[in-house]
C-alpha cells in the first residue's frame, strides 16, 4: 500500500487515526512478522504494508501499519525475536503515544512450540515453552538467530521454524 | 548446593547445571560412604524415595533403591507404564505432584528429553528434590558421578587424562554427562570414535566449545589405546540403525577385541555404564583393566551421597 510522490524523494503511507506503527524494519521482517501473527484475509483490521522502500538509516526497509490494536495485543519479545531495531509505534487520535525499540529478548516464553520431537513440551503436558535466546538478530543477522529449548536443549533458528509460532 | 538458583530445592537434572566443587563435594562423601559404610547406616531412617520409572532399568534402578536401603530409608515406585495410571494417560506433571505427596525424593526416567526439568518445576512447589535417572537422549547425571568416582579413585585425579569413548556417542546420555563432567575438571583430551550417524549431538558439540576438553576424532581402536588412561565403551544399539545389516556390519569397529589389550597401558582403565553385549567380549573381563563391574558398585556409593545431600 506504499506510494511514492510524483518526485520520487519521499515516501508516503497512509496516516492511520488508531493503532500502532512499526518502522524500521529490516526487508522482509514486514513478511515474517505478518506470518508471526498470523496475518491474512480473515484479519479484522486494516493492515497497510510497505516493502523494500527507500531509508536514509537502512538503505532500504519495511514499514507496517496495523489499525484498532495496541500494544497489549502483540507479544514483543516475539517481534523482538524477528525485527529487533525497529521502531514500535502505538498511535491514538493521529498522535503517537507510546514509542519504543524492539529489542531482541534473553529468553523467550510460550512464543512457539519446540521443533525437537523428543521434547517434553510436546507431549499433553501442562507446560509453557521456554528458550534462551542465543546470539542476535541486529540489522544483518538476523538469520542467525537461534533459540535453545530450556527444557530438551534442541537449538534451532526461529527463521526456519515461523510455522511453530504459537 | 542448588544446582540450579532457579530452584527453591536442590535437584539433578544434568551435569552440566552442576559447579566443580558440588561435584567434587559429591565425590568426596562417595568416597567417606564406601569406607565408611556402617556410619550412615540410619542417616535417612523415616524417609521415603519415589522411583518413578518409565524406562526400563537395571542398575540405576536398583543401586538408587540398594542406596536409599543402606542409608535407613525406603522405597516405593514403579520400573515400567504398565500397571500404572500413566497406561490410562495421566500425564507427568500429575504423576509427579502425587509421588511428592508420597515421598522425600523422587528419582526419575522417562524417554523424553526434558522431563526431569519439567518435574522438577512441579515439585519444586512441594520443596521435594528430583533427580535425574535419564531423560531421553538428554543427561544421566549419576551415571557420570559414579563414573569420575571410578576415574578418580584409580587415577588420583580428573584432569590431564587421555579418555576414549567408543560406541553410540549421539544417543548415550552417560556420554554427554560424562564429558560435561570431565569438562569441569580442566584440560583433559577426549578420543572419541563412533559410527557416522552415532556421532555426538550437535547441541553437546556447542556445550563442550565452552570446556577445556579438547576433541580429536579417531578411526579406531587400535590407532589410540596405547596412549589411552580411560577406555569408556558404550552399547551400540541396533535399534539406532536404519539397517540391521549395516549393524552387523560394522559393530566389530567398535569391539574392544583381546588383541589390542597387547598395546594398552598397565593403569588404563575399561569402563562401561552396562548392559553390554558385544562390543566387550567375556575374555576382557580377564584383564586387570576391565573395572566396569567396579564402576557399577561405586553407583552405590556415589548415589548414596546424592540422596544424603538431597534429602532433609
Amino acid at each position: 500500500m506504499a506510494k511514492t510522490k510524483s518526485n520520487d524523494k519521499q515516501l508516503s503511507v497512509k496516516k492511520i487515526d488508531n493503532g500502532i506503527v512499526i518502522d524500521h524494519i529490516v526487508t522482509g521482517g514486514a513478511f515474517y512478522v505478518l506470518q508471526a501473527l498470523n496475518i491474512d484475509v480473515h484479519f479484522p483490521h486494516s493492515v497497510f504494508i510497505a516493502m523494500n522502500v527507500p531509508s536514509k538509516k537502512l538503505g532500504r526497509k519495511d514499514v507496517l501499519k496495523i489499525r484498532n490494536i495496541g500494544k497489549e495485543d502483540l507479544n514483543l519479545d516475539l517481534l523482538g525475536l524477528l525485527i529487533s531495531g525497529s521502531n514500535f509505534i502505538c498511535i491514538e487520535n493521529y498522535h503517537i503515544v507510546h514509542k519504543e525499540k524492539i529489542q531482541t529478548p534473553e529468553k523467550a516464553y510460550g512464543v512457539i512450540k519446540c521443533p525437537g520431537i523428543s521434547c517434553i513440551t510436546n507431549l499433553r503436558e501442562d507446560v509453557e515453552t521456554e528458550f534462551t535466546v542465543i546470539g542476535s538478530n541486529e540489522v544483518g543477522n538476523r538469520e542467525n538467530l537461534s533459540l535453545r529449548c530450556v527444557y530438551c536443549d534442541k537449538i534451532f533458528k526461529i527463521l526456519e521454524n515461523i510455522s511453530l509460532i504459537q | 548446593m542448588n544446582e540450579d538458583t532457579e530452584h527453591q530445592t536442590s535437584h539433578i537434572f544434568g551435569i552440566r547445571y552442576m559447579t566443580e566443587n558440588f561435584i567434587q563435594g559429591i565425590l568426596d562423601d562417595a568416597s567417606e560412604i564406601k569406607q565408611n559404610p556402617s556410619k550412615y547406616a540410619e542417616a535417612l531412617k523415616g524417609k521415603i524415595l519415589s522411583l518413578a520409572f518409565w524406562e526400563a532399568s537395571t542398575r540405576t534402578r536398583l543401586s538408587f533403591e540398594s542406596a536409599m536401603l543402606r542409608l535407613g530409608g525406603k522405597t516405593l515406585g514403579f520400573s515400567s507404564q504398565a500397571g500404572t495410571s500413566i497406561e490410562k494417560g495421566e500425564s507427568l506433571s500429575d504423576t509427579i505432584t502425587m509421588l511428592a505427596g508420597y515421598s522425600d525424593c523422587i528419582v526419575l526416567r522417562h524417554p523424553l528429553r526434558g522431563s526431569c526439568k519439567l518435574a522438577a518445576k512441579i515439585a519444586d512447589k512441594y520443596g521435594v528434590p528430583v533427580i535425574s535417572g535419564g531423560s531421553g537422549s538428554q543427561e544421566h547425571p549419576t551415571q557420570a558421578l559414579l563414573d569420575i568416582f571410578t576415574i578418580q579413585e584409580y587415577h588420583h585425579r580428573l584432569s590431564g587424562l587421555n579418555v576414549g569413548i567408543v560406541g553410540d556417542l549421539r544417543y548415550s546420555r552417560t556420554i554427554s554427562s560424562l564429558l560435561f563432567a570431565l569438562g569441569k575438571f580442566g584440560r583433559n583430551t577426549i578420543y572419541y570414535l563412533s559410527h557416522p550417524s552415532l556421532h555426538l549431538q550437535d547441541e553437546l558439540v556447542y556445550d563442550l566449545e565452552s570446556t577445556d576438553l579438547e576433541m580429536h576424532k579417531a578411526t579406531n581402536l587400535a590407532e589410540i589405546i596405547s596412549s589411552l588412561d580411560v577406555l569408556y565403551v558404550t552399547r551400540l544399539q541396533k535399534e539406532r540403525f536404519p539397517d540391521p545389516m549395516l549393524y552387523n556390519k560394522v559393530k566389530e569397529s567398535y569391539q574392544l577385541r583381546p588383541d589390542l589389550m597387547k598395546a594398552a597401558k598397565e593403569d588404563l582403565i575399561i569402563m562401561h555404564p552396562l548392559p553390554r553385549v558385544d562390543e566387550i567380549p567375556y575374555a576382557i573381563d580377564r584383564f586387570p583393566q576391565a573395572k566396569y563391574f567396579e564402576q557399577a558398585k561405586n553407583g552405590v556409593y556415589t548415589r548414596m551421597a546424592v540422596l544424603n545431600r538431597l534429602i532433609h
